[in-house]
């Protein structure tokens, strides 16, 4: 698969073995992941984010036995995180998340877009974008409003949102995509 | 934060991959004996179960519930683990059913319509699916213990696919006392007992397997 999850589960298989070094490293990237993913899901509310970065990380130790090399380490992790986040909103301790609706959501469960989204310039390639998509990805992705309340501040509807934030991340990820095939450094 | 990552891999020790399957074979075996051993004292061997094993509808009995025990049991396995999918082995399960439904019918269509009910009814249709939901139970106990060590995240469909794997097991334990042969008599009966223990899964997974 990508790099990223060759890495990842590389190191999660040693992990396994008890490697503590390796194992340091997967969870310091782990975290960084998860957090983007809660918080992106929470509306913005990074302590809740941070909070369920924690529980995740404790679950991932807890259960680091039910990880079979065989499987994808990152839908692995993933699995782990949505469980949380609903544990955590079926105890009530989260009012709600976006579970985010399907077009969106397909570029969303790419894990890999996450990383790619987090190690790349953004601003460069946010430049490049129409200003419209840039302050609907700005709005809902940077700074984390619902939907709801980043249409209101650019007076659009939420539909109409929910398209330039579609079709802006849709255009970063084509750019990033043909930066890819040059260099993929950075390494974490 | 990086306090708590620094925790946990002064915490880190080896462990080995579950084998998941079997694990849940094991939980499933222990559970059965268990269940075995209530039907004995209880209920006894079919009385004729020697001749029996020479008959179709015996063995027919026993394709269909270790049939669905052996699809139900990598789902189980699967889903006691997170990123673990098993739409297919649901699906393969729900073809077996189909199969022996369709040689009911058939079966049903070639008998004489005033021998039909009773082919169908047999004479402990009534008792049947009860004594598999009942005899699975031990087998659900027992996987649900296994299950809760390891990490299911869809609880009610790991809840289902444990219950129908329980039912399918104790339909098997069952299958050695009940003296029914029609294929009618098991796409009904039988199924109705796993369906019920998978139902029962269904709603205590997620008070059973929360994490």
């Amino acid at each position: 698969m990508t790099r990223d999850e060759t890495e990842l589960k590389a190191l999660m298989i040693l992990a396994q073995k008890g490697d503590s070094g390796a194992y340091t490293a997967l969870l310091a990237i782990v975290q960084r992941h998860l957090f983007l993913f809660f918080r992106r899901r929470l509306s913005g509310d990074s302590d809740r984010a941070g909070d369920l970065v924690q529980e995740t990380l404790m679950a991932i130790h807890a259960k680091r036995h039910t990880f079979n090399p065989d499987q994808n380490f990152t839908s692995w992790v993933y699995a782990i995180a949505r469980y949380k986040l609903v544990d955590a909103y079926r105890r009530g301790r989260i009012r709600a998340y976006e579970p985010l609706d399907d077009e969106v959501s397909s570029l969303d469960g790419n894990p890999d877009l996450d990383a790619a989204l987090a190690r790349a310039d953004l601003e460069k390639l946010m430049q490049s974008l129409p200003a419209r998509q840039r302050s609907a990805i700005n709005l809902t992705r940077v700074e984390g409003l619902s939907h709801a309340e980043a249409a209101r501040r650019l007076g659009a509807t939420e539909s109409t949102l929910k398209m330039s934030v579609h079709r802006g991340l849709k255009a970063v990820r084509r750019r990033l995509r043909q930066s890819e095939g040059g260099g993929d450094e950075q390494a974490d | 934060m990086s306090k708590l990552i620094n925790d946990l891999a002064a915490d880190l020790t080896p462990v080995r991959p579950a084998r998941t399957v079997r694990i849940t074979a094991l939980a499933a075996a222990i559970g059965a004996a268990v269940s075995l051993g209530v039907l004995l004292l209880v209920y006894g061997v079919r009385p004729d179960f020697l001749s029996a094993l020479g008959t179709l509808g015996f063995w027919a009995k026993l394709t269909l519930t270790l049939g669905l025990f052996a699809v139900m049991l990598p789902a189980s396995a699967r889903l006691s683990v997170p990123g673990g999918q098993a739409r297919w082995w649901g699906m393969a399960a729900g073809g077996l059913v189909l199969v022996f439904a369709l040689g009911g019918v058939i079966e049903i269509a070639m008998t004489a319509p005033e021998s039909r009910l009773e082919l169908w009814l047999g004479h402990s249709w009534n008792e049947c699916p009860f004594w598999v939901a009942g005899l699975s139970l031990p087998i659900f106990a027992s996987t649900m213990l296994a299950m809760r060590r390891l990490a299911p995240v869809d609880l009610k469909a790991a809840g289902l696919a444990a219950g129908l794997m329980s039912g399918a097991a104790g339909a098997s334990v069952y299958a050695i006392a009940c003296n029914e042969y029609s294929l009618a008599f098991m796409a009904s009966w039988y199924v109705a007992g796993i369906a019920l223990s998978g139902l029962a899964g269904f709603i205590a997974g997620p008070f059973l397997l929360r994490w």
